[in-house]
């Protein structure tokens, strides 16, 4: 089976379109074209895992067990950025207060280290999960891809966000 | 009923009114030993309570005892009302222990019309806000934006390079605001048209070749 129907057979797993349209067929709230942030984040996972297997040069071997490796770590990243934004918000709630409750805020303050640390922990064992999958080179590569997409998705972020802008300045020139 | 009124015994003395529309005169020996007396005195002194007398026989004074005592009244009143005036001021208790008095006095006066009339009497809007009162409403600390404010200044930053800078450069500018979860911050500081249009591009990128290329 080609790398790449495989791909596409994992972000069919995965599901990273499937929520908005299911919604759409089954006329829940969101609009048909609406899609909400998890759904682009959901595209955003199967957009990078498209780009590793041309990127790595990976065998289909190599793909198959990279694939739910590069999830997990995806997975890992997201789940510990949630549980952070999560106690950083009730900070800043507390700290909005008068008198802020210094208990609570000690009890933040820990929750927030045993995120990072357990982030840290999970992400460096996904690390050793795909370095197992790949040689020395692909490893060295994996970890610049990694920082190339970062910059990917951001630029595409900005770009719909000038498209979007460059539109709606069209529209308020038409009389 | 009672004894009769000193003004109804003068009334009687002097003939106005009649011994007998007056009931009480025949039965009370008090009021009639009172009347009498009365009458008696006002004989002495040749008043017209006196039958005696009733040819009205009273002597004249001086053509000058009307001046003189207009201008002794006078001097009496300015006499007195100097008199009373420093009297009315050695009446009052001593400076030191009326100035506390008066001091609480007026603290009570004004504490009272104040409360009184706070509740009632709305407060005034200054045109700048007073300093210590700004200090004491405002939090220890200000709130910070939510994440992905639309306003944050990354995102900006963000914006102005995809309008300004091409793909390469906005890589190379890109690389000290990206990180890892960076994405899924921005994704949500983006409006629903955004959304779509993300998602277009999204897809777009989906159905070509690796835009990183091979490393």
């Amino acid at each position: 089976m080609n790398a790449r129907w495989i791909a596409v057979t994992v972000l069919v797993v995965i599901g990273f379109a499937a929520p908005a349209r299911a919604q759409a067929r089954a006329g829940a709230a969101p609009a048909p074209e609406d899609v909400t942030p998890a759904e682009l984040q959901r595209m955003f996972d199967g957009y990078s895992i498209l780009q590793a297997q041309e990127s790595l040069k990976l065998s289909d071997d190599q793909y198959g067990r990279f694939l739910p490796r590069f999830k997990a770590l995806l997975d890992t990243r997201r789940q510990t950025l949630q549980q952070r934004t999560r106690v950083l918000n009730a900070i800043r709630r507390l700290l909005m207060e008068a008198q802020p409750d210094e208990g609570m805020l000690r009890d933040s303050l820990k929750q927030l280290q045993e995120i990072d640390a357990r982030g840290e922990a999970d992400a460096k064992r996904a690390y050793e999960g795909i370095d197992q999958v790949l040689d020395v080179r692909q490893q060295a590569k994996f970890r610049i891809f990694e920082e190339q997409m970062e910059r990917r998705k951001l630029a595409m972020v900005t770009e719909a966000r000038a498209r979007q802008a460059n539109r709606l300045n069209r529209q308020q020139q038409k009389p | 009923m009672g004894h009769l009124t000193p003004a109804l015994l003068v009334d009687l003395a002097e003939g106005i009114k009649a011994e007998h529309s007056v009931p009480h005169l025949a039965r009370c020996d008090a009021c009639r030993r009172a009347l009498a007396e009365l009458r008696a005195t006002m004989a002495d002194v040749g008043g017209p309570g006196n039958p005696e007398n009733d040819d009205g026989d009273v002597p004249e004074p001086s053509p000058l005892f009307w001046d003189h005592l207009s201008s002794r009244v006078r001097e009496a009143v300015v006499e007195q009302d100097a008199h009373g005036r420093a009297r009315w001021f050695e009446a009052w208790p001593r400076p030191l222990v009326a100035l506390p008095v008066l001091t609480a006095a007026a603290a009570a006066a004004v504490l009272a019309v104040v409360t009184l009339h706070k509740p009632t009497v709305p407060n005034p809007i200054p045109a700048t806000p007073l300093p210590v009162l700004q200090s004491a409403l405002l939090p220890s600390l200000p709130p910070l934006e939510p994440l992905g404010a639309p306003d944050d200044p990354a995102l900006a930053l963000m914006s102005d390079y995809g309008t300004s800078l091409g793909w390469d450069d906005l890589r190379e500018e890109m690389a000290g605001v990206s990180h890892a979860g960076g994405i899924d911050e921005a994704v949500i500081t983006l409006s629903t048209e955004e959304r779509q249009e993300l998602q277009r591009l999204l897809e777009e990128e989906m159905t070509q070749p690796s835009a990183l290329g091979a490393s």
